[in-house]
């Protein structure tokens, strides 16, 4: 490419890719025409773009982490509360309800009577808890 | 086949193996291009895990009026940069290109065509990195002027000027190497 060519190498690689004025295209076909160095340079260029776009695909590597996370515990944690919430509502509604039975009705002998007793303070224990807990 | 939009869509919705066919489907497209952006395969493999963790995390800001792979390579090559920017010497990456090129086939008269591949993928790391970002884009993925704009956030004008004068350079040096 002769030294005059120079300032339209831009022109040139713009009339490659098609952008290129129409009014600017005429006066470049007709240097074309005259110039076997910007010929040249256009087939050149033309190479190294179909060239860039032969460069093969490469395979990814196989073993290529989740980018997120696994969704299966957030479903399990959706069902366990959807399971669990009415589950604790009717233990809440039981208890508020009924009061544990009377243990005299249920242990008729006095040694049991005793042990009952002291059992039955143990479960009221634990059912005040359970309550203050809910 | 899923349209990507529909997976986009799915994704959205919390539906993750959505997402996971969409990474399917593009993975090898995403490491191709950071691995010659970048030169390097190991680089190229982290830039592909952040480029679909991002896609996931910016998924709602996708616009379905473009095409996914576009937006996915665009934010590949913008990851890529950003990544170029924190590394520490570009030496390391003109030596690693040429030995991290995929194995080479055994048919003898593809030698000659792989090694045209290598040096040509040598000479692309010489280009500033943004300018091989562009040339990429443009030329390896096809993308119109106006997305490589967009996805290297410069006017169109520049992206041009970077097309001409990387095709250029490629050439000059190109005819240095092969003669």
């Amino acid at each position: 490419m002769r030294d005059a060519c120079k300032p339209l190498e831009p022109l040139l690689h713009d009339y490659l890719e098609g952008w290129l004025a129409e009014s600017q295209r005429a006066s470049l076909l007709r240097h074309l025409q005259r110039c076997a160095a910007c010929r040249e340079k256009l087939r050149a260029w033309e190479q190294v773009g179909l060239a860039l776009r032969a460069l093969p695909r490469l395979p990814a590597p196989a073993l290529v982490r989740a980018p997120i996370a696994d969704p299966e515990p957030r479903v399990a944690l959706r069902l366990a509360l959807a399971l669990c919430l009415p589950a604790a509502m009717l233990v809440a509604a039981y208890i508020s309800h009924f009061q544990p039975p009377a243990l005299e009705q249920i242990a008729p002998y006095a040694p049991l009577h005793t042990l009952a007793e002291r059992a039955q303070e143990g479960l009221s224990l634990l059912w005040s808890w359970v309550r203050g807990m809910l | 086949m899923q349209d990507d939009a529909i997976l986009v869509e799915h994704s959205l919705r919390g539906d993750t193996r959505a997402f996971d066919t969409l990474v399917e489907r593009y993975r090898d497209r995403v490491f191709s291009l950071a691995f010659r952006i970048l030169g390097e395969a190991s680089a190229a493999e982290d830039a592909m895990q952040e480029s679909f963790l991002r896609a996931y995390t910016r998924l709602p800001l996708y616009d379905p009026k473009q095409p996914f792979s576009t937006w996915l390579l665009c934010l590949t090559a913008r990851v890529c940069l950003n990544a170029r920017r924190h590394q520490a010497t570009e030496q390391r990456h003109l030596e690693q290109a040429a030995k991290a090129m995929p194995p080479a086939p055994s048919i003898e008269e593809r030698l000659y065509e792989r090694e045209q591949r290598r040096t040509l993928q040598r000479l692309l790391m010489r280009l500033p990195a943004p300018q091989r970002a562009a040339m990429l884009l443009y030329y390896y993925e096809e993308l119109p002027v106006a997305e490589v704009a967009r996805a290297l956030e410069v006017p169109e004008g520049t992206v041009k000027t970077w097309l001409y004068r990387g095709r250029e350079s490629l050439r000059r040096w190109l005819e240095e190497e092969l003669g």
